[in-house]
């Protein structure tokens, strides 16, 4: 009786069935034929240990870091190329370039510090009032603000990365980096956007299954740490605030969910002890 | 990806340091040669930042990456298969990872010879592999990449990248059987 059970397990079987890689009725069945027959067990278990070696770290290797020879070659590749755009170029030309560069830097800068926020009411803009004005203080050095935030990036179609500014298209996708230093830096960090209509978009811990109610994301202590998944969400067009929420216990969605539910005042602290909030504001453009 | 494409200052050094164990992994298990690991892992971080500036996010970064290797690794093989009268001289990193004992968790000593001789067995038995299963193989167990994965990085339907797979495990157990 074993054996012909024994024989219908293909060689290709068995190692699907080793991998995870088989429905429940070959799963089950698999596994009575293993019971069955002990050359079949032994075939199995010798694969589990194939698979597992070539799955085990590598001890010479755990310690190997290229990244300091990496980008000393990197580097080396930039001096290169800044050389290569150098050489054909007219000096009179990039020396105008440059100005034009910098002109039009000092110009944003300018327009970002003395625009004064539109809208007035209850809502995301006023949230933007308060976060230039915080921006604008000089914050002590123990303030968290001196020492977490997040950078908001817009990722467009063929295009390089660019810092949020004023406006952002609907179908823009969204990169975001944090820096998260001090003395105590923080241990959990949530990204969520509050759009027009009042929706809560979350891209950090990423939510999209309703009835789960996933946590804050785990950070490290660095600086410009860029979390890699470009996020696109429909957004409604107006005002958008981006907030980033840097606490030291992991908050669920929900509690996070129910306090936005509450309309917290825009510059007011989050209810959970040693949590720093950052607000970022924009403007989503209406589709044409 | 596209932070350090835009020229944010250690987006790409962050991605090294992110992806370099599993890289340094499937380097090791795809050439059967773990001393060339270092330098396979260096030189694929290199091609895609060269590639940078036409990088285009249109599939997952994983896949993009692990192409370099499995390109690098098959260089690498060519430049070795080219070796018997000349040996390129290995790098500071990769002399250091040949220097290194090979160590591990258990203190006893038999079981680490045991250990070491069951992994240098099937360090064997992969090189004898074809190169499209070894592709695979470290790919899958190496790179902890799933088939859809693999598919992408190799471009190759998923069902011939489990077909290879499979094959892959069962010739490396009937390598292992065969009396040495």
């Amino acid at each position: 009786m074993s054996a012909p059970r024994a024989r219908t397990v293909s060689a290709e079987l068995l190692a699907a069935y080793v991998d995870g890689d088989v429905t429940p009725s070959q799963a089950s069945a698999v596994a009575r034929a293993i019971e069955e027959s002990p050359d079949l067990r032994r075939r199995a278990d010798e694969l589990r240990r194939i698979t597992a070696t070539l799955s085990s770290p590598i001890a010479e290797l755990e310690s190997v870091d290229v990244a300091a020879s990496v980008r000393a070659a990197t580097a080396a590749i930039d001096r290169q190329r800044a050389e290569q755009a150098r050489a054909p170029r007219v000096p009179w030309l990039r020396r105008w370039s440059l100005l034009g560069l910098t002109a039009t830097a000092a110009l944003a800068v300018g327009l970002l510090v003395v625009r004064p926020a539109r809208h007035s009411g209850d809502g995301p803009a006023d949230e933007a009032a308060g976060l230039r004005a915080k921006s604008a203080s000089t914050a002590p050095a123990s303030a968290p603000e001196r020492w977490a935030g997040i950078g908001v990036y817009r990722v467009t179609e063929g295009g390089p990365p660019q810092r949020l500014g004023e406006r952002i298209s609907r179908d823009d996708g969204l990169l975001f980096t944090y820096t998260n230093l001090g003395t105590r830096p923080f241990a959990y960090l949530m990204i969520f956007a509050v759009d027009g209509s009042g929706q809560v978009r979350w891209f950090y811990p990423a939510y999209q299954e309703a009835g789960t109610n996933p946590s804050s994301i785990a950070i490290q202590a660095n600086a410009n740490v860029p979390l890699a998944e470009v996020v696109r969400h429909p957004f409604a067009a107006g005002p958008a605030a981006f907030q980033a929420l840097f606490s030291r216990r992991p908050l669920r969605v929900e509690e996070v969910e129910s306090w936005l539910a509450r309309r917290p005042a825009p510059n007011g602290a989050p209810p959970w002890p040693e949590t720093y909030r950052q607000i970022v504001m924009t403007s989503v453009e209406a589709p044409r | 990806m596209l932070l350090a494409r835009g020229g944010l200052p250690d987006a790409f050094d962050e991605l090294v340091r992110r992806h370099q164990v599993r890289v340094l992994r499937v380097a090791a298990r795809r050439l059967a040669r773990r001393e060339l690991a270092a330098d396979v892992a260096q030189n694929a971080f290199l091609d895609v930042y060269r590639a940078l500036p036409r990088y285009q996010p249109r599939g997952k970064f994983q896949a993009y990456l692990f192409r370099a290797v499995v390109n690098q690794c098959r260089m690498t093989e060519r430049a070795a298969r080219s070796e018997g009268r000349f040996r390129a001289p290995l790098s500071p990193a990769a002399l250091e990872v040949a220097a290194q004992p090979v160590s591990s968790p258990d203190s006893s000593a038999e079981a680490r010879i045991l250990a070491r001789e069951r992994e240098r067995d099937l360090e064997r038995a992969v090189g004898r592999l074809s190169e499209k299963l070894r592709d695979v193989v470290s790919l899958r167990y190496a790179g902890e990449l799933g088939y859809d994965e693999i598919a992408e990085t190799l471009g190759l339907p998923v069902g011939t990248v489990k077909r290879r797979l499979f094959d892959a495990v069962e010739k490396l157990r009937q390598i292992l059987e065969e009396p040495s």
